[in-house]
């Protein structure tokens, strides 16, 4: 394989890795107020938070070429054709996908064990890092693994913002792509195998841990 | 309520009678010939009862569905290689590979760049991103690397590409105003809707000439119409108004 290829899986990896824990932070409260919230138009924040579901991937990155640009009339350097960009991407991208398992695990463990905390005296934030987070492990792991895989296989936003640049953006479904279109099936069937055996040994991985989780949980 | 029904049997009917001659034909075309190929195929439908599907696409995808039984029944390429491989594994009708255009580069930006003698020097005195068709993959993207080279700027510039993977992807990031500059295709300095406030058509002597070919897939009547249509009078005009020469 060559070493470009081999440095687009790395740059994948990355992307993966980073976007996930930027997910997890930002998504983490809004799952909490969704699981929370008995504001009578939750189900609108829920609706949005599932778009990124039903939007062809594309077209979500025409139209964030379209915003990168939109900042260049302002005389902001454009976000297209960089890393970061590429984060904005993929968090949008795989929203859903961290913020669904989060909120679902927050609204298992329901109210009475907030309820004792707060009766023992423990305030809402310690109540949530030591009895929610724990309680909530599993959907935390589940969020993560489907943010990371998720984004892992991210194509058409990257396409769409990317522009290819070797360490910056040229991420590994993008160099597959390349070199399908190249008309270079050999090196295309590598990479696409080395993805595809990460991604296995990763979720395999992190459900299996998910699954002793849940015994010990239980 | 018998005549509804007496109605729409005739109806059939004539649908019948109506498609007996006519044929249907796909036509895979690469995206930097589609706004010429739509225009010549309303000129053609109006004189004749067959009708063209056009699927739009790289000639690199349109290869590898073709080798997969996809059911085109005419390709016309960006390039003469792609043709040319499908014709070698005998997937092109024989004496059907023609050439149909040959594209013209053109350098464009949004905003106004001062005039200056040497056009490509304004990539050297201005800063900001510059977007090029893949010259791995493209046709355009191949003759954007020969004309940096040849002007002794492709080493220097490197640093400020971004590679869309065709001509068309260029021109999206020049459009939505993330690159300053980007090589594109001529035939979009014809889009309506764009208007660009600095193009300079890139000399045909700085590259190697982009052979644009075409051949027929599943033979019929109707392919060969077409395809006769197409070097035709009318369709020269066509593609010459999207700034193509002729071969």
């Amino acid at each position: 394989m060559m070493l470009t290829d081999f440095n687009a899986v790395l740059l994948t990896l990355k992307l993966a890795l980073v976007s996930t824990l930027v997910l997890l932070v930002l998504g983490t409260p809004l799952a909490w107020w969704l699981a929370r919230s008995r504001w009578r138009y939750r189900f609108l924040v829920d609706a949005a938070v599932a778009l990124p579901l039903v939007l062809p991937p594309t077209v979500l990155g025409f139209y964030l070429l379209l915003a990168f640009g939109s900042g260049g009339l302002m005389g902001l350097p454009t976000l297209a054709f960089t890393f970061t960009g590429l984060v904005i991407g993929s968090v949008i991208y795989s929203l859903p996908f961290v913020v669904q398992p989060l909120r679902d695990a927050f609204v298992a463990v329901g109210t009475p064990p907030l309820e004792a905390a707060a009766t023992l005296g423990a305030t809402p934030l310690q109540a949530f890092f030591s009895v929610v987070v724990p309680m909530a492990r599993p959907g935390f792991l589940t969020a993560a693994v489907l943010g990371f895989a998720h984004t892992m296989g991210e194509f058409g936003v990257v396409l769409m913002i990317g522009g290819n640049i070797p360490g910056e953006t040229r991420v590994a479904s993008i160099a597959i792509y390349e070199r399908v279109e190249g008309l270079d099936y050999v090196a295309a069937h590598e990479l696409a195998v080395l993805l595809l055996l990460l991604s296995f040994g990763l979720l395999a991985l992190v459900y299996g841990l998910n699954r002793r989780a849940r015994v010990v949980g239980a | 309520m018998p005549f509804p029904a007496y109605n729409f049997l005739f109806y059939i009917l004539v649908l019948c009678v109506g498609q007996a001659d006519a044929a249907e034909l796909r036509v895979a075309v690469a995206s930097n010939f589609y706004l010429p190929m739509q225009q010549i195929v309303s000129a053609y439908e109006q004189q004749s009862d067959n009708t063209i599907k056009l699927s739009i696409g790289s000639s690199g995808k349109h290869y590898a569905q073709l080798q997969n039984g996809a059911p085109f029944d005419m390709l016309f390429s960006a390039d003469s290689n792609t043709v040319y491989l499908l014709e070698q594994q005998e997937l092109v009708i024989p004496g059907t590979r023609f050439t149909y255009a040959i594209g013209r580069l053109a350098l464009v930006s949004m905003e106004r760049e001062n005039d200056t003698e040497a056009k490509l020097g304004v990539l050297a005195q201005r800063a900001g991103r510059i977007a090029i068709a893949n010259p791995m993959l493209a046709p355009y993207g191949r003759a954007t690397q020969q004309t940096l080279q040849q002007a002794g700027l492709w080493a220097q510039l490197q640093p400020r590409l971004v590679i869309g993977e065709n001509a068309s992807q260029a021109l999206q990031f020049v459009a939505s105003r993330n690159a300053r500059f980007g090589f594109v295709a001529a035939s979009y300095l014809s889009m309506p809707k764009l208007s660009f406030a600095f193009v300079w058509l890139v000399p045909d002597w700085m590259h190697e000439p982009i052979v644009q070919q075409a051949a027929i897939l599943q033979d019929s009547p109707a392919a060969r119409d077409f395809a006769q249509f197409i070097v035709g009078e009318s369709g020269a005009a066509v593609i010459t108004s999207y700034g193509y020469h002729l071969p």
